[in-house]
C-alpha cells in the first residue's frame, strides 16, 4: 500500500515537472508573400524568459517590433507567456524556410518548429498589380567627365503609406546634391491609379570610367484595411481597422560610363566649363571724353559647372586702363542641374583721344550635347573717345591703395590641357653609357687605394726625427768632425766628447750635450752592456774630458788611440 | 708622288664617310620622327622614335619622345611605360614630369603602390636625382674625401675635423643610395599595363578565375614571370597573373 502511494506521489511530481517545463513556439501570419512583402512572426515562451537568435535567418530581414507577456491560469495553475513580435521581409522569391530559431531559456536552449514559406516574385512594375514600389533612372547614362546629370528616385504607391525611410545610394565617383524640393503627382497605371514620389539628385561626376550607382533602398509601413481576420490582429479585423505592414523596397542599380574629355586642339584657352553656355556683352557708354569710364560687362549664362567660369580676358585697346569689378554671379539649382549666370564687369578708363575697337571676347568650353569643345563670342564694339575738358596732363586716374582694394586673385586653374612638345635636339639620341656595379665600385675604391699609397709612401720616406735619431747623427757628425785633417787638440777633443755623449744619450732617447763618468757607465749598463764595457767606455769619456780640460799636447799615437777607441764605441752605440 | 696622294686622300675620306654614316642615319631617323611628329603623323613618330631605342639608343630625352608620340596616338599604356623608362633616366626634367602628370590624369585606376609621402621628402635626393647623377655625385665625394685625407696625411694634420666628417656623410649616404638603386634596379620591377583593360587573373588560362581588371596605365609590381605570363602586384591584397603581352616592363 505504502509502495503503491509512494508511486502515486512520484508519477504526479514528474507530470507537475513536465507541466512547469518551458516551451518556444513560433508562429507567422501568412505563409504565401510576394518579395519584399512583410511577414509577421511571433514567438512565445511558456514558463521562462528568453531572446531568439535569428543569426541563422539568410533569406530574410528580421525588424523587432515589440514584446509582450501575459499570465494564464487554467485549473488553478499560474504559467507565464511572453510574446516576441517580429516583421520578416523575405529577400529573395522561392520556397523558403524559416529555419529553428534558438531561444536560450535559464542556459538551456530551445528550439521552434521550422516554417516553410512560399515567396512569389513581384508582378511587373508597369502593370500596375503592384501596391507599392520603387525606380530610378539617370538622365544621361554615357556622361563627359565634369557634365551634370540627374538621378531621379520614384516612389509608386497605389495605397497609403507611411513611416518611409529612404537610403540614398552613395553616388561614388561623383558630388551629388539633393533637390530640396520633393516632387509629387498622380499618375494611371494600367488603370490604377498610384502616387508618385521624386527626389531627384543632380550628379557631377569626378572621375573617368564605368561606375556603378548602387541601389537606392525605402523602407515603409503600407496602411491597408484588413481584407481576412489574422491571427494576430484581435479585434481590430473584427471592426475593419487598417493594418500597417512593413516593405523594403530597393530600385535596381545603374551603369554610368563616364567619359573623358578629347583633347583640346592647340592653341585653344579652354575655360573649364563643360555644359551648355552663351556669352554676351554690354558697354554702356559708346562714346566717351578722356578720363571718363565706361562699363564692359560680359554675361556668361547657361547649365553646367557655371560658377567655375573663369574671367575673361578683355581685349582692351592699350590706350585704355582696365579696372575689374567683382563678378556677380546667380547660380540656381534645378531639376535640369546647376545653371544661371555670372556677369564680369570691367571698367575701362581711356587716357588718349581717338577711335578704338574692343575686340570680340572669346570662350571656350565644351558643348556635351555636340561632343566637342567649342569657341562662342561677343560682338565688338567701335568707342570714340573724345577731347577731356580738362588738359591731358591734368587727368589723374586715381586707384585705390592695395591695402583697400579687395582682392581679386583667385586660384589658376588649367583652360585647357596637352603635353609639352617633343625635345628636338640631337642630345636626345646620345648614347648614355650606364656605369656597371663593378666599375662604381672599381671607381669608389680607387682613391681609397690612392690614399693608402701616399700614405705608405709617406711612412717609408718619412726623416725620423726622434731624439735617438739626432743624438747618432750628432755622434756621426761630431766624430767626422774630429777626423778631419788639421783640426786643433781642443777641437778634436771637444768633438769626440760630443760623439761619444751623443751616442750615449741617443741611445736611450734622451737629447743632452754632456755627462758625467759615472752617468755614462749608469746609462751604458741600463742598455745592456756589461760593466766592464761600461766602465772601459766612461773611462774613455772621462780621459777625452780630462785631456781637453788639462791643455796638455796630444802627439799622434795618443789622438789615434782615443779616436779609434771613440770609433768603436759610438759604432757599438749607433748601430 | 700626286697620285699616290690623291689615293691616300681618297682612301681616308671614304673611310670618313663610313665612320660617320650610322651617327648620320640615327640623326635622320630621329629628324624624321620629329618631323613626324609636327605634322600629326604620330604612327610614324612611334615608328621613328622606337626604331632608334631599338637599336640601342638609351636615352631619357629619347624615351620621353615616344611617350609624347603614343600619348598623341590615344595608346595611354605605352605612353606611361615609354614615360616611366624615362623617368628612370631623367626624373628631374620639368617637361618630363609636366607630361608624365596629365598622362596620370587620363588613367582609370587608382595608384596601387602609393609611395609615402615622409619617404620622398626624408629622401629627397633619390626621388629628384637620375640614378646616374646619385652614382657621379658619390664618386666625386669619395674622391674628395680620400683626396683632403691624403692632403692632412701629407700635411701631417688632424683627421678628424669637420670637412671630413661632412665628406664622409655625404659619401656614405650617395654610396647607400647608388647601391640601393642597383639593388631596386635589379631586385624590384615595375611594369605598366599596356591595353584599354586586362584581366588578370588566377592563372595561366583565359579560363583561369577572373580576379580584378585594370586598365591602361597602371603600374604594378613585377613579382614573378613565366614564359607568357607575369604575375603582378597591384596593391597588397591584390596580385595575379597577366599576359606578358598585357604589360610592358619598366
Amino acid at each position: 500500500m505504502i509502495r503503491q502511494l509512494v508511486m502515486a506521489m512520484g508519477l504526479f511530481l514528474t507530470a507537475t515537472a513536465i507541466a512547469d517545463a518551458a516551451s518556444v513556439r513560433a508562429v507567422v501570419d501568412r505563409n504565401q508573400a510576394t518579395v519584399g512583402e512583410s511577414i509577421a512572426l511571433q514567438v512565445t515562451i511558456t514558463g521562462g524568459k528568453g531572446e531568439a537568435d535569428f543569426s541563422g535567418l539568410a533569406d530574410f530581414k528580421t525588424i523587432s517590433r515589440g514584446s509582450s507577456s501575459s499570465f494564464q491560469m487554467i485549473n488553478g495553475r499560474t504559467s507565464r507567456q511572453l510574446i516576441h513580435n517580429y516583421v520578416l521581409i523575405p529577400l529573395n522569391a522561392g520556397n523558403l524556410t524559416i529555419p529553428a530559431i534558438p531561444v536560450t531559456i535559464d542556459g538551456k536552449v530551445h528550439y521552434t518548429t521550422p516554417i516553410s514559406v512560399t515567396v512569389s516574385k513581384e508582378p511587373p512594375a508597369d502593370s500596375g498589380k503592384r501596391d507599392v514600389y520603387v525606380t530610378a533612372d539617370v538622365s544621361e547614362p554615357s556622361p563627359w567627365i565634369g557634365q551634370q546629370l540627374t538621378y531621379t528616385f520614384r516612389l509608386f504607391n497605389a495605397v497609403q503609406v507611411a513611416d518611409a525611410k529612404f537610403q540614398a545610394p552613395d553616388f561614388k565617383g561623383f558630388n551629388a546634391e539633393e533637390l530640396e524640393k520633393r516632387k509629387s503627382y498622380r499618375t494611371v497605371i494600367n488603370g490604377r491609379e498610384f502616387v508618385v514620389t521624386e527626389v531627384i539628385f543632380i550628379l557631377v561626376s569626378v572621375k573617368t570610367g564605368v561606375l556603378e550607382i548602387e541601389p537606392a533602398v525605402l523602407q515603409v509601413g503600407l496602411l491597408q484595411r484588413s481584407r481576412r481576420p489574422k491571427p494576430f490582429s484581435g479585434m481590430d479585423s473584427f471592426f475593419g481597422r487598417t493594418e500597417m505592414t512593413t516593405r523594403i523596397l530597393q530600385t535596381d542599380s545603374e551603369t554610368v560610363n563616364v567619359r573623358a574629355l578629347p583633347l583640346i586642339q592647340p592653341g585653344t584657352s579652354f575655360s573649364g566649363l563643360v555644359g551648355r553656355f552663351e556669352i554676351s556683352a554690354t558697354l554702356n557708354k559708346m562714346a566717351i571724353k578722356v578720363g571718363d569710364s565706361t562699363t564692359l560687362a560680359v554675361t556668361i549664362a547657361g547649365s553646367g559647372n557655371i560658377m567655375d567660369a573663369p574671367a575673361p580676358t578683355i581685349p582692351a585697346p592699350s590706350k585704355f586702363k582696365t579696372y575689374a569689378d567683382n563678378p556677380e554671379e546667380q547660380v540656381q539649382l534645378g531639376p535640369e542641374g546647376y545653371s544661371g549666370s555670372k556677369i564680369f564687369r570691367t571698367a575701362l578708363v581711356p587716357v588718349q583721344l581717338g577711335q578704338y575697337r574692343i575686340d570680340p571676347i572669346v570662350l571656350a568650353y565644351f558643348d556635351v550635347d555636340a561632343g566637342q569643345y567649342r569657341k562662342i563670342s561677343t560682338s565688338a564694339f567701335n568707342v570714340t573717345v573724345s577731347p577731356s575738358d580738362t588738359a591731358a596732363t591734368d587727368i589723374d586716374v586715381f586707384r585705390a591703395t592695395p591695402t583697400e582694394t579687395p582682392s581679386l586673385k583667385k586660384r589658376v586653374e588649367f583652360t585647357g590641357r596637352d603635353i609639352l612638345p617633343l625635345k628636338e635636339s640631337l642630345d636626345a639620341i646620345a648614347y648614355q653609357r650606364s656605369l656597371s656595379f663593378l666599375w662604381f665600385a672599381l671607381f669608389l675604391a680607387i682613391p681609397a687605394v690612392g690614399f693608402l699609397i701616399v700614405r705608405t709612401v709617406i711612412q717609408m720616406t718619412q726623416k725620423d726625427d726622434s731624439p735617438g735619431r739626432i743624438m747618432a747623427e750628432r755622434a756621426k757628425q761630431a766624430l767626422k768632425t774630429a777626423a778631419s785633417a788639421g783640426s786643433s787638440d781642443a777641437d778634436f777633443l771637444s768633438a769626440l766628447y760630443r760623439a761619444l755623449v751623443s751616442a750615449i744619450l741617443g741611445t736611450q732617447g734622451i737629447m743632452g750635450t754632456s755627462l758625467t763618468w759615472s752617468e755614462a757607465k749608469e746609462r751604458l749598463v741600463d742598455i745592456g752592456w756589461d760593466a766592464d764595457d761600461a766602465a772601459s767606455t766612461a773611462r774613455l769619456l772621462e780621459a777625452i774630458e780630462s785631456f781637453n780640460y788639462s791643455g796638455g799636447k796630444l802627439n799622434e799615437e795618443k789622438r789615434a788611440d782615443l779616436m779609434d777607441r771613440t770609433r768603436k764605441a759610438v759604432r757599438r752605440l749607433i748601430r | 708622288m700626286k697620285r699616290l696622294l690623291l689615293t691616300t686622300g681618297s682612301l681616308l675620306l671614304l673611310l670618313t664617310l663610313a665612320a660617320t654614316a650610322p651617327a648620320s642615319q640615327t640623326a635622320r631617323t630621329f629628324m624624321d620622327g620629329a618631323e613626324a611628329y609636327r605634322n600629326g603623323d604620330w604612327p610614324a613618330a612611334i615608328v621613328a622614335f622606337e626604331s632608334l631605342a631599338d637599336g640601342g639608343v638609351n636615352n631619357g630625352k629619347l624615351y620621353y619622345n615616344i611617350g609624347n608620340a603614343y600619348l598623341k596616338n590615344d595608346d595611354l599604356g605605352r605612353a606611361l611605360l615609354w614615360y616611366e623608362r624615362a623617368l628612370k633616366r631623367i626624373p628631374d626634367d620639368p617637361d618630363l614630369r609636366f607630361n608624365y602628370d596629365y598622362a596620370l590624369t587620363l588613367t582609370k585606376d587608382e595608384q596601387g603602390e602609393k609611395e609615402s609621402p615622409l619617404l620622398r621628402i626624408l629622401f629627397f635626393w633619390k626621388y629628384q636625382l637620375s640614378h646616374s647623377t646619385v652614382r657621379w655625385i658619390a664618386i666625386l665625394l669619395n674622391a674628395a674625401l680620400w683626396t683632403v685625407l691624403s692632403v692632412l696625411v701629407i700635411r701631417k694634420k688632424r683627421l678628424l675635423r669637420p670637412t671630413v666628417i661632412l665628406l664622409v656623410a655625404g659619401t656614405v649616404i650617395f654610396s647607400g643610395t647608388a647601391a640601393f638603386n642597383y639593388v631596386e634596379a635589379t631586385q624590384f620591377r615595375h611594369a605598366v599595363i599596356l591595353p584599354e583593360q586586362a584581366a588578370v587573373r588566377s592563372g595561366f588560362t583565359d579560363t583561369a578565375t577572373q580576379l580584378f581588371v585594370l586598365h591602361a596605365g597602371t603600374k604594378v609590381r613585377v613579382e614573378r614571370e613565366s614564359e607568357t605570363h607575369l604575375l603582378i602586384r597591384y596593391t597588397e591584397d591584390k596580385m595575379g597573373w597577366v599576359k606578358k603581352a598585357d604589360a610592358g616592363m619598366i
